[in-house]
């Protein structure tokens, strides 16, 4: 059993190894690879759903910053919905509405009903082109719309995402290590999926889909369930899911950028990876389930990525099971300080270089990732495989309350 | 029947079952977790336990102690017989010298003697070769004088001046002191050897110098062999000591005590935990890690000398010495850890 462990742990390791070399020549030398055609001339209607739940004064900045993007002023509008914040969202919604009228539309849920009911419902009050999705406290760059919608060029071109930075990356050790690994996930491990246009995942913070696509996909989500208990996390994934399955391309465009608040309390982290972790685990299933509607569709790459990579990520779990029995003390080991503090020093000569404003003050912190990393491949693996039957939204549940105007 | 409408019968069914298979796996990884933190917590500070180890004649470093044991117990043996080769011959061998150092005066003693005779007797038989030699001379001499004493007697017995008996009476006369002339001649020529054996140092005497110096010889080898046995004797004296001192440490290991029966129990005392381990103290087994404990036997005697396992939590390189058991309960020596002096938590 240890052998074979360790066997798929070696595979693990040379594939992972594998796919990283393979990513890192993509983006050096041969970007054109990991790239689609973009026709910067298309201007489809573009309708921005920003759902909101307790995020206080930053939907309002968020807001803000879509409405100064460089994309034609009456193509786009921003739909805007409280899910039953318990702070002073909606009265920040509202103020939005009132200062950008036209442009923003403010609505409110009856109740709390979640993300993605909250999506449904917020598209069904436009009819554009291209819906796109995004978190409330992301901001945007000016050209982050058109960077998206150029990459509709392609009719087989079904969502397009955009990569992710850190707003406060040096608030605390946590949001320090968070900016590496968004790099890492969005700049590296998203370029690899780019390669064959089957991104797995493309994240909810910015999302773009054709509304076509996002209406034939509705049904399932509002279906979504775990053996009858309704499921509310993890929209993301499933919707670019579901247009692989339907035979589109899933993209993500690493010049289309925005930045977002990185939980910086252990709580809120906790929950959020937790989040990401339960939708990785149920995509997984949900892959195994329709693996025969896979074959012929979606692209081989995209099939690995979607089976072969997170079951070894649970063998790697099963591996740090077992590993206090062999040597209890593995994680103070010196190889994984070394390694991790090797891998941090590349990527900080990397951040830093190419990404000024993700430039993070003390990159030592990043030793603290190889903790982290057993601590979310072991437990949230193990806590998210165990709790499907339960959904929590989760990171966004602390009350800030902070009036418009102070 | 229409499988949507059982279909929620059978997610309630596969929801209840998963849920208790959740939970309980939860809680089992909890139960782990807090386990394994609570343990090592209690390891990482705890002073009286040790790491018992199960010995016996087939472990391999109890072969290897057998071995080498043998080995040297071979080795003192034949240090032990060929020190007492040794010894006779050095036995042998000094009293051969002593013997043949008792010979060497008597030597010097008779070559003293003879010459001290031989300067004596010497110059007297030299001065009476002188005188020998002058009597002859004069004898020679008068004897010369008379030759013509035959002829003389002859006339005067032909002139009747004397009668022939006188005439034969005077030539055996003659002829008798002419024999005796011989003889002394001869007597002469025999002094001559006698005082040159008297005077000269003769193939008899440097014979018996050879021989004094061949027993001087022999007597010197014989006292490098005794230097030589005397000095191996105590080599050997000192590497059999040193044996037996090993013999007698390999006596007080563990191993030693594996060697003498089926089975022996030990365990590794850690360093920091070697206040606890002294001959006689209680020993105890827990049923839980290091809770619901009793008392399983008691120290039977500590072993000098380090020894290094393997932690039996933390699995990291353990440095310390080992213990002797005496346990009530044998089993107990399979358990992961035992504690000494007193339970560990008071249960």
């Amino acid at each position: 059993m240890l052998n074979f462990i360790l066997c798929v742990l070696g595979l693990r390791l040379f594939l992972s190894l594998a796919k990283y070399a393979w990513t890192v020549v993509m983006r050096i030398g041969h970007p054109r690879l990991a790239s689609v055609k973009q026709d910067f001339s298309l201007e489809p209607t573009v309708s921005i759903l920003l759902p909101c739940f307790n995020e206080g004064p930053d939907v309002y900045n968020s807001i803000r910053t879509i409405l100064d993007c460089d994309y034609p002023l009456d193509k786009f509008q921003v739909i805007a919905t409280d899910d039953r914040s318990r702070d002073d969202s909606w009265e920040w919604l509202q103020k939005a509405a009132v200062d950008f009228p036209g442009r923003v539309v403010a609505r409110r849920n009856p109740k709390n009903m979640g993300k993605s009911r909250t999506l449904i419902d917020a598209s069904h009050e436009s009819n554009s082109d291209i819906i796109l999705v995004i978190d409330s406290d992301c901001i945007f760059a000016k050209d982050t719309i058109r960077q998206l919608v150029s990459c509709f060029a392609d009719p087989k071109m079904g969502i397009v995402g955009g990569t992710v930075g850190i707003r406060n990356p040096n608030t605390n050790s946590l949001t320090q290590v968070q900016t590496y690994v968004y790099f890492l996930a969005f700049d590296l491990w998203k370029t690899y999926e780019n390669w064959t246009k089957s991104v797995t995942c493309v994240g909810g913070y910015l999302l773009a889909i054709r509304r076509h696509l996002f209406e034939q996909i509705e049904p399932k989500i509002l279906t979504r369930n775990w053996f009858g208990v309704e499921v509310v996390e993890g929209e993301d994934r499933y919707i670019t899911h579901h247009a692989l399955l339907l035979g589109y391309d899933t993209y993500v465009n690493t010049k289309a950028r925005c930045w977002t608040n990185a939980p910086d309390k252990y709580p809120q982290f906790f929950k959020q990876q937790y989040r990401w972790r339960k939708s990785g685990v149920r995509d997984l299933f949900l892959t195994y389930k329709l693996l025969w509607s896979h074959l012929g569709t979606v692209h081989p790459n995209g099939i690995y990525c979607s089976t072969i990579a997170p079951l070894t990520l649970l063998t790697f779990t099963l591996g740090i099971f077992i590993a206090p029995h062999f040597d209890p003390l593995f994680f103070l080991h010196p190889i994984t300080l070394i390694i991790s503090m090797a891998i941090g020093a590349v990527l900080h000569l990397i951040v830093s270089k190419h990404f000024p404003d993700q430039k993070i003050a003390n990159p030592l912190t990043f030793a603290f990732f190889g903790f982290w990393w057993i601590i979310n491949s072991f437990y949230l693996t193990v806590l998210s495989l165990l709790t499907l039957d339960f959904s929590d939204w989760g990171s966004r549940t602390k009350r800030r309350v902070k009036r418009p105007g102070q | 029947m229409n499988l949507e409408n059982i279909r929620p019968a059978i997610n309630s069914s596969v929801l209840m079952l998963y849920r208790v298979f959740a939970i309980v796996s939860l809680y089992a990884v909890l139960a782990g977790v807090l386990v394994f933190g609570l343990g090592s917590a209690f390891y990482a500070g705890s002073k009286t336990w040790v790491a018992p180890v199960i010995l016996s004649q087939s472990d391999k470093d109890t072969l290897d102690l057998i071995g080498k044991t043998l080995t040297t117990q071979d080795t003192v043996d034949d240090l032990k017989l060929d020190i007492g080769k040794l010894e006779s011959t050095l036995a042998e061998a000094r009293s051969h010298k002593a013997n043949l150092e008792k010979i060497l005066p008597a030597i010097d003693t008779a070559i003293a003697e003879e010459n001290r005779h031989k300067r004596e007797t010497g110059p007297v038989l030299a001065n009476l070769g002188k005188q020998k030699t002058a009597d002859v001379t004069s004898t020679q001499s008068a004897l010369a004088q008379s030759a013509d004493v035959d002829a003389s007697i002859d006339k005067e017995l032909a002139a009747g001046l004397i009668t022939k008996g006188d005439a034969n009476q005077a030539k055996l006369s003659f002829v008798k002191s002419t024999g005796d002339l011989t003889d002394s001649r001869i007597a002469t020529t025999l002094l001559k050897d006698t005082i040159w054996a008297k005077t000269l140092p003769s193939m008899t005497y440097l014979d018996t110098l050879h021989k004094q110096a061949e027993l001087e010889s022999e007597i010197a080898c014989l006292g490098i062999v005794i230097d030589t046995a005397l000095k191996q004797i105590v080599t050997e004296r000192n590497q059999v000591v040193k044996l037996d001192q090993a013999l007698k440490t390999a006596k007080q290991t563990p191993l030693w005590a594996a060697m003498q029966g089926a089975r022996t129990n030990v365990a590794l005392v850690p360093y920091d935990n070697q206040a606890v381990a002294k001959q006689g103290a209680p020993v105890y087994d827990c049923y839980l890690s290091f809770v619901a404990c009793r008392q399983v036997g008691v120290i039977k005697a500590t072993f000098v000398g380090e020894q290094h396992t393997t932690h039996p939590i933390f699995k990291t390189d353990l440095r310390g010495f080992l213990v002797q058991l005496e346990l009530t309960d044998p089993d107990s020596a399979k358990s992961k850890t035992l504690f000494v002096g007193s339970k560990p938590l008071l249960f």
